[in-house]
């Protein structure tokens, strides 16, 4: 095993077994550790032995195992993009969604300048300041 | 006092109407929109999108509703709140004005003329049905194909896409559903209007470009950016 391989695939076995550890531990969160404790272990063992990237690549019609991590990483940073777009997108939302009830809350009535209009004239939205914040 | 008593009748006649003005940094121009529009419209609320100057305070300054963003979150999410704000307190029209003087306000009347009639739901301002004045020739191009681009992706035969003079009726303004925060908000409605199977219109309006507004509006590359939102936008619905 070279150097590259032990300080690679040390912390890889580690981080997976400490999803297994919060696997146990944590039930209701089971499926994300275990998706992550599958990523960790297929990185480990494609590093400990590239020889199986290189049988995985051939078996489905890619000429080298160098090729299929690169279109693995294409295809997954591809879809964590779009993934992070979307939460970003989501928070984005919520956080105007909060601004805007903030605004509607604070809601002021400006006053009435000369310009404006004639000062006894009866503004019906006045009329419903039960109703505003 | 003769005037007084046209500027009342007016303002009565016109308390069904909402204006619903955006505002982004606006304090040198805002004066020009609303001076004209309280005088005709009792019911103009101001969303102030989180500007960093004196809009708010000049806002305050005339017989309106003053909303305001703590942050800026782009004149989509700023027009719907001010359309959310104006339909909880029964707005019947819901017209949509940019607080830079581009829009000429004496002609909301000719824009809510269909919706009162009932003959629409909605009455979308056109420039080119209208008048333009001293549009750059990019900017030309740039509104021409969002036509073409909107008639090919919207399915909705408009001659002015990115018009921010519009008039909603209440039962329109309840249905359209504005999610784009940013600029692409103005596609998004045209959009929502074709999907719900709202009746429209065109009216032809009058644009002003100024040195000043065209210095702080968009840029004409912004086109493409509004694309991409909207592009976007329809995946994450």
């Amino acid at each position: 095993m070279t150097t590259f391989q032990l300080l690679t695939v040390v912390p890889f076995c580690l981080l997976a077994f400490w999803e297994l550890v919060g696997c146990l531990r944590q039930p209701d969160r089971r499926a994300t550790r275990i998706v992550r404790l599958v990523t960790w272990l297929a990185a480990a063992v494609a590093i400990a032995n590239p020889a199986l990237v290189s049988w995985a690549a051939t078996a489905i019609g890619i000429d080298r195992g160098a090729n299929l991590v690169l279109y693995l990483f294409v295809i997954v940073t591809m879809i964590l993009a779009f993934y992070f777009y979307a939460r970003q997108a989501d928070l984005q939302r919520q956080i105007t969604e909060l601004v805007r009830h903030e605004a509607v809350s604070e809601a002021e009535r400006g006053g009435t300048t000369s310009s404006d209009q004639p000062a006894e004239q009866e503004d019906p939205v006045e009329q419903k300041d039960g109703d505003a914040p | 006092m003769a005037s007084t008593d046209s500027t009342s009748t007016s303002r009565h006649g016109n308390d069904d109407v909402w204006v619903v003005v955006t505002a982004y940094n606006e304090g040198s121009r805002l004066e020009l929109t609303l001076r004209p529009l309280c005088k005709s419209y009792p019911n103009v609320v101001v969303v102030d999108d989180g500007s960093g100057d004196n809009t708010r305070e000049i806002a305050l300054r005339h017989s309106v509703w003053v909303l305001r963003h703590i942050i800026n979150c782009g004149q989509g999410a700023a027009l719907r709140t001010g359309i959310e704000f104006a339909l909880d307190r029964g707005a019947q029209i819901i017209v949509n004005c940019d607080g830079d003087g581009q829009h000429c306000v004496d002609e909301i009347e000719q824009l809510v003329a269909p919706i009162r009639a009932g003959q629409v739901e909605v009455a979308l301002g056109s420039r080119f049905l209208g008048r333009v004045e001293q549009m750059p020739w990019h900017r030309w191009i740039i509104l021409k194909l969002g036509v073409v681009f909107t008639r090919v992706f919207s399915w909705i035969d408009v001659t002015d896409t990115h018009n921010g003079f519009r008039a909603f009726a209440r039962s329109a303004a309840q249905k359209v559903r504005i999610r784009q925060n940013r600029m692409a908000h103005s596609s998004e409605i045209l959009d929502e209007i074709a999907r719900q199977g709202l009746t429209y219109c065109e009216v032809p309006v009058t644009i002003r470009y100024t040195q000043n507004t065209l210095t702080k509006g968009q840029s004409s590359w912004n086109a493409l950016r509004i694309v991409i939102q909207m592009f976007l936008g329809r995946l994450m619905k």
